[in-house]
């Protein structure tokens, strides 16, 4: 029987591709029979929920910036740009 | 070969189409307009050399973006390794803190859960949801912030953030594994 501290690493080793056939068994057993690594599983989804709405967030404070943006600075940058791919 | 008046003509579409994304995307990511702007710079320059490779199996934009990430994973690689070099020791605490979860037998210390999870929503609907999970992200060690940040903000694959971090996959399975755990802990005691 795996140890909490094991099966929780064995939670975040899932999300890979490396994750062996005998290690979801183990994992799977573990589960079933404690309940704080099981609210633990659905806490780490909850976290992953947490990431996506904190960049979704992100995403809109930096379309609401654009309009702030100085229009004049990223013309300089892309006139920048430019001349340099022309010496390439 | 493509030939190079038509990668620079192609180039000069994208340049005008994509760099103000490009730039907030990197001003947003590094904090810092001059070295933004330097970045989006390399990203073109990046992307005229490899420009043979890109064979318009992705949109431009989508493939423009992940030569900036790169470049961005590029430059917190070279800062994080100064914190690698003299063993950062944020991340030894970090380490204890993680491993105080659980007793020396490896069991939760604290085997009942929190009844905050039970009801995700109102975590995720949190007034000052963004502000309590910087804090948290915050707390935790650079690399560590920034190997966590790239699987799930940037979605890189663990490879892609071994190579750009220059860490092992132990390493980084241990750094997901730990950074999860003390994000945990961090918001069960802030969103109280």
């Amino acid at each position: 029987m795996l140890s909490c501290a094991k099966a929780t690493e064995y939670l975040n080793l899932r999300e890979e591709k490396t994750f062996s056939f005998k290690q979801n068994m183990q994992l799977n057993m573990h589960l079933l029979a404690c309940k704080t690594c099981k609210a633990y599983e659905s806490q780490s989804e909850t976290i992953k929920k947490m990431f996506k709405q904190y960049h979704s967030e992100a995403d809109t404070e930096v379309k609401s910036e654009a309009k702030s943006t100085n229009q004049k600075e990223i013309e300089t940058l892309k006139e920048s740009i430019k001349a340099q791919i022309e010496k390439l | 070969m493509t030939k190079d008046h038509e990668k620079k003509e192609a180039l000069n579409t994208w340049v005008d189409e994509y760099s103000d994304g490009l730039l907030r995307w990197a001003e947003y990511k590094l904090g810092s307009k001059n070295l933004a702007e330097d970045l989006v710079q390399d990203c073109f320059m990046a992307a005229f050399q490899a420009y043979d490779k890109f064979e318009g199996r992705s949109k431009a934009k989508t493939w423009l973006f992940s030569i900036l990430n790169r470049k961005i994973a590029d430059y917190y690689r070279s800062h994080i390794s100064d914190f690698k070099n003299y063993a950062d020791p944020h991340i030894a605490a970090a380490e204890n803190q993680t491993a105080a979860i659980f007793s020396s037998d490896g069991h939760w210390e604290n085997m009942n859960p929190d009844p905050i999870w039970e009801d995700e929503k109102s975590l995720l609907d949190h007034p000052d949801f963004r502000e309590k999970f910087h804090a948290c992200l915050d707390d935790l060690p650079v690399l560590w912030r920034e190997v966590i940040h790239s699987k799930y903000l940037q979605s890189l694959s663990g490879e892609e953030i071994c190579q750009a971090l220059d860490i092992s996959t132990t390493n980084y399975w241990q750094i997901t594994h730990r950074a999860k755990l003390l994000l945990k802990s961090c918001i069960e005691t802030y969103w109280k």
